[in-house]
């Protein structure tokens, strides 16, 4: 297989397993749609770059969200530089729709609002752990040891509850 | 919620209704000329403003008959190939190798950040400091030659503006660089 192919085959791999974590991730970092979409666009054509050199020597969803946790830190640095600080209220929900779909949306949206204002390393671990990965993969994407992992990990998980038990979902 | 709050808010997290993004090869090709090509932009504006200040400088030295005007031009035009060598060894030139962005998070940012805060930091020693015997001797220059009492207080006034922008300039930096390593210390203090 030509090195080209084999980038490409492997981009539309990870894309179809992870393309929809790269949206969630630009969704709870950028509220402006259309910068969302250049985040998403950028995140996509950095990887596709970097899969020309995968060595294999970590798996590709580890790989995939260092690029996008990378890709989206650069971005976010960059707003601030810029004085862009789009408040993620976004739009109110449909009341039309059931009171559970509702009551979930509602979540979602307070924990992107919660997420938008930890430091660097705080967010990432907090999105990587919603997106349902293990402490231990958590730490090889962002570097950080076990017990720095652990430790966020406690500490987010205390603040969502707390979240959650004075304001409800 | 159910009796598991942050197991909900997992699954409600993932249930999340997102547009699904894959480029196709094409896009992804003119997205990584174009990005090729910003970068060469950039680095073709940077150097062609410097050479535009070299160029008028030394033109001013050529054309100047005053020993102090002209030795104060060559030193802004020296100054201006200084700080255009420091860009170009810094990076400024070579965009990142493509695999770079798939480093651990922690790396990345360090890596980051301690390339701003240098930049930031020695911005005197690399940017402001090149310039500034030039611009003394220039000014000097234009002092020596003054006409009456008027014209030496507008160099005065010019100097003075001169020291007020170059000064808040490398305080602005100083901050941003002093901000930046905070930020480096907390990294490197993380357990």
């Amino acid at each position: 297989v030509d090195p080209e192919t084999d980038q490409r085959e492997r981009y539309r791999r990870v894309t179809a397993a992870h393309g929809d974590a790269i949206a969630r991730l630009a969704r709870s970092l950028e509220a402006d749609p259309q910068r969302r979409i250049e985040l998403v666009q950028e995140i996509h054509l950095q990887l596709w770059r970097s899969l020309a050199r995968f060595d294999g020597r970590c798996s590709e969803r580890t790989w995939v969200f260092r690029v996008a946790h990378n890709v989206a830190a650069s971005h976010v640095d960059a707003e601030r530089r810029a004085g862009r600080t789009c408040p993620l209220d976004g739009d109110p929900p449909d009341p039309t729709l059931p009171s559970d779909v509702i009551e979930r949306r509602q979540a979602v949206a307070v924990v992107q609002r919660l997420v938008r204002g930890l430091p660097p390393l705080d967010r990432q671990v907090v999105l990587l752990y919603l997106e349902g990965l293990e402490a231990a993969e958590i730490g090889e994407i962002t570097g950080a040891s076990a017990n720095a992992v652990a430790i966020r990990l406690h500490r987010v998980k205390a603040l969502l509850a707390r979240r959650f038990q004075e304001k409800g979902p | 919620m159910s009796s598991d709050p942050l197991d909900s808010l997992r699954q409600a997290w993932v249930d999340q209704t997102i547009e699904l993004t894959q480029l196709e090869a094409d896009e992804l090709r003119r997205g990584a000329s174009r990005l090729e090509r910003q970068v060469r932009w950039r680095n073709l504006g940077e150097y062609l403003a410097g050479v535009l200040v070299v160029g008028f400088f030394a033109g001013t030295a050529w054309e100047s008959s005053d020993p102090v005007t002209q030795a104060g031009a060559l030193l802004v035009a020296a100054g201006a190939l200084s700080i255009m060598g420091t860009l170009w060894r810094r990076g400024g030139v070579a965009p990142m190798p493509p695999e770079a962005v798939a480093q651990q998070c922690l790396a990345w940012r360090r890596q980051e950040l301690e390339r701003q805060r240098a930049l930031l930091a020695g911005v005197w020693r690399w940017y402001l400091g090149p310039l500034v015997p030039g611009l003394g001797l220039l000014l000097l220059a234009r002092a020596l030659q003054a006409d009456g009492p008027g014209e030496l207080a507008a160099v005065g006034a010019v100097a003075l503006l001169c020291a007020l922008l170059f000064g808040g300039v490398g305080r602005m930096n100083r901050a941003a660089a002093r901000s930046l390593e905070a930020e480096l210390a907390a990294l490197r203090e993380e357990p």
